[in-house]
Parts: structure tokens; C-alpha cells; sequence
């Protein structure tokens, strides 16, 4: 196969809602593809549809029409077998690990959660281990609940649990949006080297163009259900060719440059 | 005299007793605009009530704080009544938690016009729309007869401000107003609120953990860390040369998640 072909692919994607207020459509049409290695950002704000992408990609739900591909086969959500595979590829990281972590359970049994609802052999005290440090938390960590950690420290847990079954995508969706500065340069880091090591590739959901910037190699600009630009990262923040990109570049609040006076 | 005074406020937690914040003086003169920066947790939040006297039952203050010379520590509710409002009012982060979810936007900013314009009936709602207007919520009609729910979060602060406006508050507190919203929506809210701050000649303390946001809009800066000011100056010579190790830190991370490989008008021809 062409190791250039994409992971997971998405095309024409559309989605509708019925409402109170009539049809809305959430997504018109929209094409995503996640090239081995290439991180994907997607972005937009509110009711740009990301979080209908996102339910799709993961296979919570169905698009009204268009196709995901996963590894070239096209992905059925009643296929079980298939899903379970597509599961271990393809795991996880949400906005709050507040929520996203179940506060009764120790943080061992919670990353090693994965491994037992896919069925993954081994010793899994000794890989929650290995995965609390590639997280860079204490192997002590394991036996405590989620409610005795700060958010950065919870969201570091959330990534491990998440990465546990060695998945190829990783999906994010706003990971850092809910921490402090401080700590979000360090999950960011954090996101970066686990990249690397581990031959992942992210896809990152989020309306921060400046975190997406940092992490991505190609971005998906979304407005309303559709694609307004698409391209590598660095051609959108370098010459961005819709009106609407530049406008939320220009929104980006940003500190002024070293030595700038007022 | 000082429009905003803070002497060596101190807040606890009552049951069990543990200090939250110590030792905070800061002060603000009329017009003056000042922005007051923190992480969760350092008691940037627990400030902004305390000065309108609106720190829930479990937490206590200490130390002396002014709005134009009346007293805030101490005072009655009834006290605290005619302060807030009239020479002081909030917006939030979240305006959803400071609106009535059971009554239409239009009554809401009316309420307080009643008060203090003694405004009513088609009066005040010609101010109402006036409101509006400097708001730049254009649709009128609409906006006056929604429910909080029907607004979106952008249309939602605006309603706020302009309830604020209408007020005619010398003080307005903005905690984290824009944090919630869509970044293009943010930066409308934050150039309105520079706008109108000027215009309407109010003094403006601004808290936020952002400080790309802040360093747009106040000139003088606190940095706050577990209860505590760490440093203070203008913004100036804080982004420049922080003195504060915390400072220097928050100023590095900011840097790094900030630093979009972007330069300003490119594209444009």
C-alpha cells in the first residue's frame, strides 16, 4: 500500500439536524484526510460543525452522507470486528479529563480500561506503568483517584489511557483549552514528543489557531458546516487565502514583540 | 481620592479556617484602567466579589476597600445595594450566570434603568434600544424580546455591558470577559469594550489569566499568585522586563502558545 496513503479519510461529508427552527445542515460537504505522520489541525468556531467531524471520525455517528475510509476499507459501524480494530487504532483526548475520567476509579485501573474492553493481553500493571511514564507521571500515580490531581496532571492521564492500546491517531479535541497557560505549554510538549516517539499522528480539534499552529502540519478551515481553506500550515498563516481565515488570524490575541513600546 | 481603593484585604475560608488571599492593596482612579492577571487559583476571582461584597457566606474579608469613599467591608446589604450598580458593576465570564434565564433581555436592561433613571414604559425602552445601539446589537426588536438562551455568547456579553452601561457605573469589573467567547467574537468584544470603557470615561479593572487579552487593554498590570501580588507595574515594563520569577514564566509560556507563525495583513492585497 502507499505509505503516503491517508489513515483515515472522509469524503462529502454531510450532516444534518432537525430542529425546532426547521434543517440545519452541520456539515455540507466536507473532506478530511490524515496522511501518515502529517498532523491534521481542524478549526473553527462555534457551529463550524467540529464537533460533528469529530463524533464521525471517532464512528459515534453517522454521517447523513458521504464515506469514511479507514486504512482504504471503508468503515461500517455495525461491523464489530472492524470497529474493534478501528478502536485500537484510533483513541481519544478530550477537552476536560475532569469529566472525561471516571473520579471513582484509581487512575491505574482507568488507563488500563482500554486494554480490557479491547480484549489486549499482557501484563497491564507493568504497561500502565510505562505509560504513566511516558506521561511523565510517578508509577505511584496508578493507585490514587483522578480528584487528587490538578487539571494538567489529569489531562496528562487522560493522554496515557489514551495512548495505553499504542493507537496510530490520536484524536484531541481542544486538549489545552481548558488549562492554564503554564501548564498548556507543557501538554503541548508533551503532545509533540509523544508524537514522535510513538509514530503518531493527531488529528487536533480546536478553535485556538495558535495551538493548532504549533502542533499541525496541515489545517482544515471550517466555517458553518464547510471548508473555507485547506492547506499546509504553513501556507494558511503565511498567505491565507480566504477572507475568513485572515479575519481569525487577525483575531488571534497575541503579545506585543520583545522591546516593542507603547 | 481614589475612585477604587484596596487596603491589606485579607479572604478566608471559615470552616476550616484557610487564608485564600493576604496582604492585596491596590487602587484605581477615575477613567483609570488597570488589569489584574492570575492563574486558577490565585484568588484573581475572588477579588472581583469582594469588592462588590459578593463573596459567597463560607469566605470572609478583612482589610478596607473603597468605591468612591464608601465603605464595602462591613457594610449592610442596603449599603452594598447602592454601590453596586450605581457606582460599580461586573460582567462575567459566563454573562448566561448574571442574566435571568426566565425573563426577556429587554426587561433586564430596563430593570436597572428603573431604579436608577426612575425610567419606564415607552421611556425606557427608547433607552433600552439606545443601550443597544452602543452596544452595536443592531436588531433591536429581536434582541429586546429574547429569552438569555436565544442570544448567542457574543450577543450575550453585549447584552451585559449594556445593562452595565445603563447603570452609569463609574467602575466597571470585567472578569475573564471574553475567555468564553469565539476568538473572532473576542476580539469584537474586546475592541467594544475599549471603545466604550473611553467614551463613557469609566475606570475598568479587568481580570483575566490571558495575558496577550490584557496586554491589549489596560496599561498598568498586577500579577497575582496564591492570593498574593507578586508584582506590579505598567504593562510596559511588565512584558518587557519582568521582575517576578512567576511573572518571567507566565510571560515565556505565553510566548510559546501564543506564537503564531503568522505576520498580521498577510494575504491582503
Amino acid at each position: 500500500m502507499n505509505p503516503d496513503a491517508p489513515i483515515l479519510e472522509a469524503k462529502g461529508l454531510v450532516k444534518e439536524f432537525v430542529g425546532r427552527r426547521g434543517r440545519l445542515r452541520a456539515l455540507d460537504g466536507v473532506d478530511v484526510a490524515l496522511r501518515p505522520g502529517k498532523n491534521l489541525g481542524i478549526v473553527g468556531e462555534s457551529g463550524a460543525g467540529k464537533s460533528t467531524i469529530l463524533n464521525i471520525l471517532l464512528g459515534i455517528e453517522m454521517p447523513g452522507a458521504g464515506s469514511i475510509m479507514f486504512r482504504g476499507e471503508a468503515l461500517d459501524t455495525r461491523s464489530r470486528l472492524q470497529m474493534a480494530r478501528f478502536r485500537r487504532e484510533v483513541q481519544v483526548v478530550f477537552q476536560d479529563p475532569k469529566t472525561s475520567l471516571d473520579p471513582r476509579m484509581r487512575v491505574g485501573t482507568s488507563i488500563a480500561e482500554p486494554l480490557r474492553s479491547l480484549k489486549i493481553g499482557g501484563d497491564h500493571a507493568a504497561h500502565v506503568r510505562t505509560m504513566l511514564a511516558a506521561v511523565g507521571l510517578d508509577s505511584a500515580v496508578a493507585s490514587r483517584y483522578p480528584g487528587e490531581f490538578s487539571g494538567g496532571q489529569r489531562q496528562r492521564i487522560a493522554i496515557a489511557r489514551a495512548l495505553a492500546p499504542s493507537p496510530q491517531v490520536l484524536i484531541a479535541d481542544e486538549p489545552v483549552s481548558a488549562l492554564d497557560v503554564s501548564v498548556r505549554a507543557q501538554i503541548l510538549d508533551l503532545l509533540e514528543s509523544l508524537k514522535r516517539q510513538r509514530g503518531l499522528t493527531l488529528i487536533l480539534v480546536s478553535h485556538d489557531l495558535a495551538v493548532v499552529g504549533r502542533l499541525c502540519d496541515e489545517i482544515i478551515v471550517l466555517r458553518a458546516g464547510r471548508v473555507v481553506e485547506s492547506g499546509s500550515t504553513r501556507a494558511i498563516f503565511s498567505s491565507p487565502r480566504s477572507p475568513y481565515t485572515r479575519r481569525l488570524l487577525d483575531s488571534v490575541p497575541t503579545l506585543p514583540a520583545h522591546n516593542e513600546e507603547e | 481620592m481614589k475612585l477604587l481603593d484596596v487596603e491589606n484585604l485579607a479572604i478566608s475560608f471559615l470552616n476550616p479556617e484557610r487564608v485564600l488571599l493576604q496582604g492585596v492593596s491596590f487602587d484605581l482612579e477615575r477613567g483609570g484602567r488597570l488589569g489584574l492577571i492570575g492563574e486558577s487559583g490565585s484568588g484573581k476571582s475572588i477579588t472581583a466579589l469582594s469588592l462588590l461584597g459578593l463573596l459567597p457566606e463560607s469566605m470572609r474579608a478583612s482589610g478596607r476597600i473603597t468605591i468612591a469613599g464608601v465603605n464595602v467591608i462591613g457594610s449592610s446589604e442596603r449599603e452594598l445595594t447602592a454601590i453596586r450598580g450605581a457606582r460599580a458593576a461586573m460582567i462575567f465570564q459566563e454573562p448566561l450566570s448574571a442574566l435571568d434565564p426566565l425573563m426577556r433581555v429587554g426587561r433586564q436592561i430596563a430593570g436597572p434603568l428603573r431604579l436608577h433613571q426612575g425610567l419606564s414604559g415607552a421611556a425606557a425602552r427608547r433607552e433600552v434600544f439606545s443601550l443597544l445601539d452602543r452596544v452595536r446589537l443592531s436588531d433591536h426588536e429581536r434582541i429586546y424580546n429574547s429569552f438569555p438562551h436565544e442570544l448567542s455568547g457574543g450577543q450575550r456579553q453585549r447584552v451585559a455591558l449594556a445593562m452595565a452601561l445603563g447603570c452609569e457605573s463609574e467602575l466597571l469589573i470585567a472578569d475573564e470577559p471574553t475567555t468564553a467567547l469565539d476568538v473572532t467574537v473576542q476580539a469584537e468584544v474586546l475592541s467594544l469594550l475599549d471603545e466604550l470603557v473611553t467614551s463613557e470615561g469609566m475606570a475598568l479593572l479587568f481580570i483575566t489569566h490571558d495575558l496577550p487579552v490584557i496586554s491589549r487593554i489596560t496599561r498598568r498590570l498586577l500579577v497575582m499568585q496564591d492570593g498574593r501580588i507578586v508584582e506590579s507595574g505598567t504593562t510596559a515594563k511588565i512584558l518587557s522586563s519582568p521582575a517576578h520569577p512567576y511573572t518571567a514564566g507566565l510571560l515565556e509560556s505565553a510566548r510559546r502558545v501564543t506564537a503564531v507563525p503568522y505576520v498580521r495583513g498577510a494575504g491582503t492585497q
